[in-house]
């Protein structure tokens, strides 16, 4: 009975750990990207595998109980819910931002939304 | 446990000290928004998790939602990015 | 025994270095240029909290904390999509207002040039 314990605490912890190395990537990943395009796509990272992984740990660790069907519960929300935060944000991005040419190739009816409202601008200024 | 409580307490006089100095309101809404998620983890530390729902979806959820909404209506959000381009 | 203090030591350690990088992650809004940088790294922070909130419902073992998880998955999207909404809406009025404003502009310009011409004509 004690080894069955001793296993369920090895496997949790592990998964953690491995949650916890994925966190850690993500926020190296965020530092070190300039643009928010690519930045968006280091914290992605985070959101669907990192909290999966050390949340999936976490339920093994806790056993079969009502707290690892809450987990559960969470974890099948985020997986849903945070792609389309990331979608969001990065239309919201390309949106408001007048040069997004120069950061990522656009296709060419955008590019030229995108001239348009430059000159538009440089009138104003 | 007691480190645990230390950089969280130090991570909300981080945050407190940079609502006040951030230029934008924008800006200022989001640190609250980190702050009050903080604050609830701290309520579930001191053994009170009704407070800690409770501030989870007042603080995170309801206020800066209100915060936002006010923004749109006094139109303050475009002013800053003019103003920070003159 | 040996395996709850076992629990316990491999929970603080998960959580200390979870809150170092919940402050990283705030560093990270505070400097972040663009709306977009912001709302990231507070998503991301979100996420942190969540896994925080899950290791302290089994560290303290009660269960009902992973309840305020489930708020918070819900709260920093609803967060997301409201954000998103409400900025693309004041960023665009603000163009077009910028871009009604200039034709104004120009048709006040055209009318002043047409009568200068009836003027001097």
């Amino acid at each position: 009975m004690q080894i069955l314990k001793w296993t369920q605490f090895i496997v949790g912890t592990g998964m953690l750990l491995f949650g916890l190395l994925t966190f850690v990537v993500q926020l190296l990943g965020v530092f070190k990207f300039k643009y928010v395009l690519n930045r968006m796509q280091a914290a992605a990272l985070g959101d669907t595998l990192g909290i999966g992984i050390s949340l999936i740990g976490l339920m093994i660790l806790s056993g079969f109980n009502f707290t690892t069907l809450k987990m559960g519960l969470v974890v099948v929300f985020l997986w849903c819910a945070s792609p389309v935060s990331s979608h969001l944000i990065s239309r919201l991005e390309a949106t408001t931002n007048p040069h997004l040419d120069n950061y990522c190739e656009v296709s060419d009816e955008v590019k030229k939304h995108l001239e348009e409202e430059n000159n538009m601008q440089k009138e104003e200024a | 446990m007691q480190i645990f409580q230390y950089i969280l307490l130090g991570f909300l006089v981080v945050c407190a000290i940079s609502v006040s100095f951030s230029k934008s309101l924008l800006n200022s809404i989001l640190i609250y928004m980190s702050y009050s998620l903080i604050m609830s983890i701290i309520w579930i530390l001191l053994e009170s998790p009704d407070l800690a729902i409770t501030e989870a979806a007042v603080g995170a959820g309801v206020t800066s939602l209100l915060f936002f909404v006010t923004l749109k209506k006094i139109h303050a959000m475009g002013e800053e990015d003019k103003k920070e381009d003159e | 025994m040996a395996l709850m203090q076992a629990h316990a030591w491999v929970f603080t350690i998960a959580l200390i270095v979870l809150a170092i990088m919940a402050v990283l992650c705030l560093i990270r809004a505070i400097i972040g240029p663009t709306i977009a940088d912001r709302l990231v790294a507070v998503n991301m922070m979100g996420t942190m909290v969540m896994v925080i909130i899950s290791i302290l419902a089994l560290r303290l073992n009660e269960g009902y904390l992973v309840d305020i998880c489930l708020i918070y998955a819900m709260i920093s999207f609803l967060a997301v999509v409201v954000l998103t909404k409400v900025y693309t809406g004041v960023y665009l009025e603000h163009r077009d207002q910028g871009r009604a404003l200039r034709e104004l502009e120009e048709k006040e310009g055209q009318e002043t040039e047409g009568e200068e011409e009836h003027a001097n004509s």
